[in-house]
C-alpha cells in the first residue's frame, strides 16, 4: 500500500515559509519507487528530500527488520527538536531503569550523528517517549524472553509527540525504541530531523537467536570493535553475540584463576581482555539488547597459553595436517584428571566474568589422528579395555564433554543450557551420548547437510550457521593455501538473505531457535571487521525477524537504507552499489522495474 | 631546526602507543640460512630481538624491505640505539626548490617514525645523521625520472651515519622510506625503549617500471579527499609512484570544472560530494611529496552521463546521448547509461573548455587519461540525430567505429588546442579500436599510450608492443581488486596479485592496480586496495623471478607496518603465523 502524500505537500507548503531549499534534486513517489527529479519553480514547494520520500513511499516505510504485525505510518512528517527527548514510565527502583537509560543515550546519539555537525540548530517539537513495560525488573535475555513491543505514535493538540511503546519488558522496549528511531530522518533539503506524527506498529521475532559468532583468537579484535558490533547488531535487532574468544593460536581471555593462560597465551600484553573490559561488553550488550556468549571451544583449538601445564597434546605439532586442521595445532589429554580441576576454575572465572544464561561449549573439529599419536593416552585407553576405532575415540571424547559439563554445571546456579558445534558427535549414532535437553547443537555443515534432519528427527534444538551462506570470512585469500580459502566463494548478502531457517530444517523450524552468521578471523583484525560483518549480518537480522516470504530483490531498497544506518553507527559497512543506485531506486542494476 | 623539534615533541605526545615486546614472555632468535625469526621464551640472550619487528629487520637477505631493493642489498645484523632527538639530517644540494622538497620529506619521515614512538628513551649520546646529496634539480615526475638510489649506514661508535645520493628528488625520497623501514622500536631490559636503526648497512636501488600504478575510481561512489590522500601514504610506503584517477563516470561527475559549473551541479551525488579545484591542487601537493604522481581521467565517449544534462537547457544540443535511458540493457554495459554525442559540434568547444580546466590543475606537460573503452554502439546506433548524421551510410560497426574514431581525433584536437601543444601523450584503455588488425588505422603509436584490460592469458599487450604501442597493463584476472564480490569474478588474493608478471619489453611502461568502485566507498576502500597493492608494487618495483611464497614474511610484515601507519589494511593471516615465521 502507497501512502497518500496531498497532507504532506499540504504541510511542506507551510514550512516552505520559514526555510529555504538546499540542493537541486528532489524525490517523487512514483510507481512504489522513489524517483530523482530536478527542483524546478514550480516544485520548489512540493519537493522532498530522499529520506522523507522512503518513509513516505517504501515498503514498510523502509523499516529493518521489517515488522511482522501492524504497519501504520502516517503521512504528514514533522520537525522534531532532538535536544527535547524525554522519556518515562520505568522508576529508578525498577532493575530495568538504567538499561533504558542507556539505550535512551545511544538513540539520541544517533540522532545526533544524523545531522551534518553544522547543522545542530534547536527547534522542532519535543518528543516524549513512554514505556509501559509488564516485567521492569527482567534484565536478563534468555530463550523464553518475550522481544515483541507495539509502538504508537500521536501529536497532541498543544503539539507534542507522544511515543508510547508497550512491551513485556526492556529488551520489547528497545526493539520499540529501535524502531521509532529509523523513522526519524534528516532531511538534507530543509536540514532538519523530522518524522511522522501518527504511528502505529506492532512487531515481534520469528526466531529467538538472532547471533553473530566473532572470533577473537585468530587475530585479535578491540574492544571498541566488539563494541561497535554491538550496536551494529541492535540497528538490525540481532541478539546474540557468540564470542569465540579463545583458540589454540592464542589466548587472550583473563582468567583469573589461571593467569598463565593469558601470560602465555596472549600475542602481545596489550592484546587482551581483562575482566573490565568483558563486564564493559557485557553492560553494552544489554543495553543494545544483545546477550553474550562466551565460548569455550574444546577438546581441541587449544593451544597458545597451556605451555606450563601437561594438558594439552600435539601442541605446535609438525606436519600439522597430521595432527589437526589448521596450524597450530593442540587438544587436550582428557586422561589427566588435573585438567578437569583446571577446566572448572575456567569455567568459573568466565561464569563470573559474563553471567551468561547459556554457554558454549565448542566441541568441534577433534583431530583422533592427535589422540591417536600419543602413547600415554592410547595407553590409558587400552586399561580400559578399550581399541583405538573411531568408536573408541568417540568413547574417550564422551569422557571428555561428560567430566568437563559437570565441572561446568559446578559453577552455575542453575543447568543452563551449552550449545556445541556440530562434529562426529553429534552424527548418527554417536548423538546419544548428548542428551538433547542440556545441548542445543549449531549447525556449520552446508544447508543441505543430512546430518540437519537427523539432529532434528531426534528432536534437538539447533542454531543454524551453514558456511555456505553464514560464514563470513568465505572468498579471501587462503592462508594454508595458494588459493583462496575453503569455503570461498564470498557469499554477498543475497545468499544470506535466500538462506531461510524453514529451507534448511526442511520445514522443522519448532526445533530451530535461530541462525548465527559466523566470522572466524584467520585473515581479519580490526582494520576489516566492520566490512566483513557489515552490512551483510543485517540480511540475516531480516530473515530472523521478520522471516520474510518475498526474496532479496522485495528487500533491496530497504537493504541500501539499512547499510546507511549502519554506516551512521560509525560502524565501515560495505558498500553494496553505487551511490547513483540508492538515488535511483528504480533503475538500479539489480532490483529496478526494468530488470524484471 | 628549533622549529621542528617543537612539531615532533607535540607528535610524540598525540601518537599511539606502539605495541612492544616490553613486559613479553616472548623474544626472537633469527636463523639467518633460513631468514626466518623464531620465537622463543627464556633468558635474555644478547643474540635475541626482543621483538618479531625488531628481528625482521635484519633477518634474510632483505629483512622487512618491502619492497625488495633491486641492485644489492647488505644488512648487518647489528642494531644501533638513538633517540628520536639525536636524529639530524644534512642536506647538500644548493638549489632552493630540491632542498625545500628534502625538508619536507625529512619532516614526514619524522612523523613517520613518531608514529611508532618511544617516549622515554634517555640515550642521548648516540647520534644519527643522514645525508642526502641529490645530483640533479629535476623537480619533475613523469615517465623518464630517475626514481634509483644509493644508500649506505655506517656506525662508527657513538655515531650512526646515513648516506643518500640519488639523481632526483624522488630517488631520495625513495631512499628515506626505505630508511624507515631499517628503523624499529627496541625495549631495553630497564623498561626503556628507544628507537633503533640497523647498523651497517649498503643498498642499491632502481625500479623495474616507471608506471607502478593505482586506479581508484570515484564516479561509481565518491571517496572523500581524506581517504585518497590515506591511498598516497599507502603507496608512498610501497614505492608506487602513480595515482590513476577515475575522476568522473556516467554514475556521478564530482570534478568542479571552473568554466562549466553545471558539470557538478547535475552530476554530483551531492554538494558535499565534490572536489574542487583547491582540493586537486592539495592533493597534487601531498602526492608529490610521497613521491606519487597524479593522472586524471575523464572517461569518453562512453561513460558520460550525469552530470552532461545540461546541453538542451544551454543551447548547445544534445551533448551526451541516452542518459539514464532505460531498459538500460539495450544502450549500455553498465547502469546508469550515457554516451557523448559525437556529431554535435558543440560537444568539443565544451570538451576544449574541461580539458583547460583540467590542464590548468595539473603540472605543466602532465599526461592525460581520455578512457575510451566500452563504447556501445546501440546507442548512437538509436539516436535519430546521429542516424540522420550517418545519411546514407551503412550502419555497419565499421561506421561505428569510424565515428568513433572521428570523435576521438576531435577530441584529440581539441585537447591540443586547450594545452597549446601537439605532444601530451594521451592514454587510452584497450576497446574495440585498439585491436591489432585496426589500431594502426585508429590511432598514433607516438601519441597514444594504451592502457591494456585483458586477462593474463591474452596475447594483446605483447601484440601492441609487437607492433611499437607503449603500454600500460592491469591484468584483469590479477590485478582487478574489485573482483570475488560480484558476477562469477573470483578474489585475487595477494599471492596472484604478487605473481602476475607482466611483459618486459621496453614498450611496457608499467602496470596498475584497479578498484572499481561499484561495491566500495570510504567505508571498505582501504581494505579491499591494502595490502594487495602493495603486493603489485614489488612486481612492478622489484620483478624478482621468485614469486609470493619467498616474498610472504617481508610481505605480512609490511601489511604490519601499513596498518601502524595508519591504513586499514586487511589482515592476510592469524597473529601466530606472524609470530611463528615458517610454520603455517
Amino acid at each position: 500500500m502507497k501512502h497518500q502524500l496531498t497532507k504532506y505537500l499540504l504541510f511542506v507548503l507551510l514550512l516552505k515559509t520559514i526555510s529555504g531549499l538546499t540542493g537541486v534534486w528532489r524525490w517523487e513517489c512514483e510507481e512504489g519507487y522513489c524517483q530523482k527529479k530536478e527542483i524546478t519553480p514550480d516544485t520548489q514547494d512540493t519537493a522532498i528530500s530522499l529520506s522523507a520520500c522512503r518513509l513516505l513511499c517504501s515498503d514498510a516505510s523502509a523499516l529493518w527488520p521489517k515488522p511482522t504485525g501492524e504497519i501504520h505510518v502516517g503521512t504528514t512528517l514533522v520537525k522534531v527538536n532532538p535536544n527535547s527527548i524525554s522519556h518515562s514510565g520505568v522508576g529508578s527502583e525498577k532493575r530495568s531503569h538504567s538499561l533504558i537509560g542507556g539505550a535512551m543515550t545511544r538513540f539520541n546519539k544517533q540522532l545526533n550523528e544524523l545531522r551534518p555537525k553544522t547543522k545542530r540548530a534547536d527547534g522542532g517539537k519535543t518528543l516524549e517517549i513512554t514505556y509501559i513495560l509488564s516485567d521492569p525488573g527482567l534484565t536478563d535475555l534468555t530463550l523464553e524472553t518475550e522481544e515483541g513491543y507495539a509502538l504508537t505514535v500521536v501529536e497532541t493538540s498543544d503539539g507534542r509527540l507522544n511515543a508510547t511503546i508497550v512491551a513485556d519488558n526492556f529488551y520489547g522496549g528497545r526493539n520499540g525504541l529501535e524502531t521509532l528511531n529509523q523513522l526519524i530522518v534528516y532531511d538534507d533539503l530543509r536540514e532538519e530531523l523530522i518524522m511522522p506524527n501518527d504511528i502505529s506498529i506492532t512487531d515481534k521475532p520469528a526466531y529467538p537467536w538472532r547471533g553473530l559468532a566473532l572470533d577473537t583468537s585468530r587475530n585479535y579484535i578491540t574492544v571498541d570493535a566488539i563494541k561497535n558490533t554491538l550496536s551494529a547488531m541492535a540497528s538490525s535487532k540481532l541478539n546474540s553475540f557468540h564470542w569465540h574468544i579463545t583458540d589454540s593460536h592464542s589466548f587472550p581471555f583473563t582468567a583469573q584463576s589461571l593467569p598463565d593462560l593469558r601470560e602465555y597465551g596472549a600475542y602481545t600484553p596489550k592484546k587482551i581482555y581483562t575482566p573490565e573490559d568483558v563486564a564493559d561488553i557485557v553492560a553494552h550488550g544489554r543495553e543494545c539488547g544483545v546477550r553474550v556468549i562466551p565460548e569455550f571451544d574444546a577438546p581441541a583449538h587449544v593451544g597458545e597459553g597451556w605451555q606450563n601445564t601437561d594438558y594439552v597434546v600435539c601442541f605446535k605439532a609438525a606436519p600439522w595436517q597430521d595432527y589437526c586442521v589448521e596450524p597450530p595445532c593442540g587438544q587436550f589429554d582428557p586422561t589427566k584428571d588435573g585438567l578437569y580441576d583446571a577446566l572448572e576454575s575456567l569455567y568459573g572465572d568466565m561464569i563470573k566474568q559474563f553471567q551468561p544464561t547459556i554457554f558454549h561449549m565448542g566441541g568441534d573439529e577433534v583431530h583422533f589422528g592427535c589422540w591417536n599419536s600419543t602413547a600415554s593416552i592410547v595407553e590409558w585407553m587400552q586399561n580400559q579395555g578399550w581399541g583405538r576405532s573411531e568408536e573408541d575415540f568417540i568413547k574417550l571424547w564422551d569422557h571428555f564433554q561428560t567430566e568437563a559439563l559437570k565441572r561446568l554445571y559446578k559453577q552455575t546456579s542453575s543447568n543452563i543450557p551449552v550449545i556445541l558445534w556440530t562434529s562426529t558427535l553429534t552424527e548418527g549414532e554417536y548423538l546419544e551420548h548428548l542428551s538433547k535437553d542440556q545441548y542445543i547443537i549449531q549447525i556449520w555443515t552446508t544447508g543441505s547437510d543430512p546430518q540437519i534432519s537427523n539432529l532434528l528427527a531426534n528432536g534437538y534444538r539447533v542454531i543454524i550457521s551453514n558456511y555456505d551462506a553464514l560464514y563470513l570470512d568465505c572468498g579471501f585469500s587462503g592462508w594454508v593455501t595458494d588459493g583462496n580459502n575453503w569455503c570461498s566463494p564470498y557469499k554477498g548478502w543475497q545468499k544470506i538473505y535466500e538462506n531461510k531457517p524453514a529451507t534448511v530444517a526442511g520445514g522443522k523450524n519448532d526445533l530451530v531457535l535461530g541462525m548465527e552468521a559466523a566470522l572466524w578471523t584467520e585473515q581479519v583484525d580490526s582494520a576489516s571487521v566492520d566490512t566483513r560483518l557489515w552490512p551483510r549480518a543485517a540480511a540475516m537480522g531480516e530473515v530472523l525477524w521478520s522471516e520474510p516470504s518475498n526474496g532479496w530483490r522485495e528487500a533491496e531498497s530497504r537493504m541500501l537504507v539499512q547499510r546507511e544506518r549502519i554506516i551512521n553507527l560509525g560502524v565501515n559497512a560495505d558498500a553494496l552499489e553505487p551511490e547513483w543506485c540508492r538515488q535511483y531506486e528504480e533503475s538500479c542494476p539489480t532490483n529496478g522495474k526494468f530488470n524484471k | 631546526m628549533g622549529k621542528a623539534y617543537l612539531v615532533l615533541m607535540v607528535i610524540l605526545l598525540c601518537s599511539k602507543l606502539y605495541e612492544s615486546a616490553s613486559n613479553s614472555l616472548w623474544r626472537w632468535k633469527c636463523n639467518q640460512s633460513a631468514g626466518a625469526c623464531t620465537r622463543v621464551s627464556g633468558d635474555v640472550d644478547a643474540t635475541l630481538y626482543p621483538s618479531l619487528e625488531t628481528c625482521r629487520l635484519v633477518c634474510g637477505t632483505a629483512g622487512g624491505l618491502w619492497p625488495q631493493p633491486t641492485v644489492g642489498t647488505v644488512l648487518s645484523d647489528g642494531l644501533f640505539q638513538f633517540s628520536l632527538s639525536s636524529l639530524k639530517f644534512e642536506f647538500a644540494s644548493e638549489d632552493n626548490d630540491v632542498t625545500t622538497y628534502l625538508k619536507e620529506i625529512a619532516d614526514l619521515f619524522n612523523k613517520t617514525l613518531s608514529s611508532i614512538s618511544a617516549s622515554n628513551c634517555s640515550n642521548t649520546d648516540n647520534t644519527v645523521t643522514i645525508s642526502i646529496v641529490v645530483l640533479t634539480n629535476n623537480m619533475d615526475l613523469n615517465w623518464k625520472t630517475d626514481e634509483g638510489y644509493n644508500l649506505e649506514i655506517l656506525t662508527a661508535g657513538k655515531e650512526n651515519s646515513v648516506k643518500i645520493s640519488a639523481n632526483t628528488i624522488f630517488g631520495a625520497r625513495h631512499a628515506l622510506e626505505t630508511v624507515s623501514q631499517l628503523i624499529e622500536l627496541f625495549s631495553n631490559n630497564n623498561g626503556e625503549v628507544c628507537h633503533v636503526i640497523v647498523d651497517e648497512a649498503k643498498i642499491s636501488d632502481a625500479p623495474n617500471y616507471n608506471h607502478r600504478g593505482l586506479l581508484l575510481d570515484t564516479a561509481r561512489n565518491f571517496l572523500s579527499i581524506s581517504s585518497i590522500k590515506k591511498h598516497v601514504d599507502g603507496m608512498a610506503h610501497s614505492k608506487l609512484n602513480v595515482l590513476h584517477w577515475h575522476i568522473t563516470d556516467s554514475q556521478s561527475f564530482p570534478l568542479e570544472l571552473p568554466t562549466l559549473p553545471n558539470m557538478t551541479k547535475y552530476g554530483a551525488y551531492s554538494d558535499s560530494k565534490i572536489y574542487h579545484p583547491t582540493d586537486i591542487a592539495e592533493l597534487i601537493s601531498y602526492a608529490k611529496l610521497r613521491g606519487v604522481r597524479i593522472i586524471i581521467e575523464i572517461d569518453a565517449p562512453s561513460h558520460a552521463g550525469n552530470g552532461w544534462q545540461w546541453g538542451p537547457d544551454a543551447g548547445l544540443g544534445d551533448l551526451s546521448v541516452c542518459i539514464n535511458q532505460q531498459p538500460w540493457r539495450s544502450f549500455c554495459i553498465q547502469p546508469p547509461c550515457g554516451q557523448l554525442n559525437p556529431v554535435n559540434s558543440n560537444l568539443y568547444k565544451v570538451l576544449k573548455d574541461l580539458y583547460s580546466d583540467v590542464i590548468n590543475m595539473l603540472p605543466k606537460g602532465e599526461v592525460f587519461h581520455m578512457g575510451g573503452d566500452e563504447v556501445y554502439i546501440p546507442c548512437w546506433n538509436s539516436t535519430p540525430e546521429i542516424i540522420a548524421y550517418l545519411g546514407d551510410k551503412p550502419r555497419t560497426t565499421e561506421t561505428f567505429l569510424d565515428l568513433w574514431s572521428d570523435y576521438q581525433a576531435q577530441a584529440l584536437e581539441a585537447f591540443d588546442s586547450a594545452v597549446g601543444n601537439t605532444n601530451t601523450p594521451i592514454i587510452l584503455w584497450t576497446s574495440h579500436l585498439t585491436e591489432v588488425s585496426v589500431i594502426e588505422k585508429y590511432l598514433s603509436k607516438t601519441r597514444y599510450v594504451i592502457q591494456t584490460w585483458v586477462p593474463a592469458a591474452d596475447t594483446l599487450p605483447q601484440n601492441l608492443l609487437d607492433l611499437g604501442y607503449q603500454i600500460i597493463a592491469s591484468t584483469k584476472d590479477t590485478w582487478y581488486l574489485d573482483h570475488g564480490f560480484w558476477g562469477n569474478t573470483v578474489y585475487h588474493n595477494w599471492r596472484v596479485v604478487y605473481n602476475n608478471k607482466i611483459p618486459t619489453a621496453s614498450g611496457t611502461l608499467g602496470g596498475e592496480v584497479c578498484m572499481w568502485a561499484e561495491l566500495v566507498d570510504d567505508s571498505s576502500v582501504e581494505s579491499r586496495v591494502w595490502p594487495r597493492a602493495a603486493a603489485a608494487a614489488e612486481r612492478l618495483w622489484s620483478n624478482l623471478k621468485t614469486n609470493a611464497d619467498q616474498a610472504e614474511r617481508r610481505f605480512y610484515r609490511h601489511r604490519e607496518r601499513l596498518v601502524s601507519r595508519g591504513i586499514n589494511a586487511e589482515a592476510l593471516t592469524p597473529r601466530w603465523c606472524y609470530q611463528n615465521e615458517g610454520e603455517c
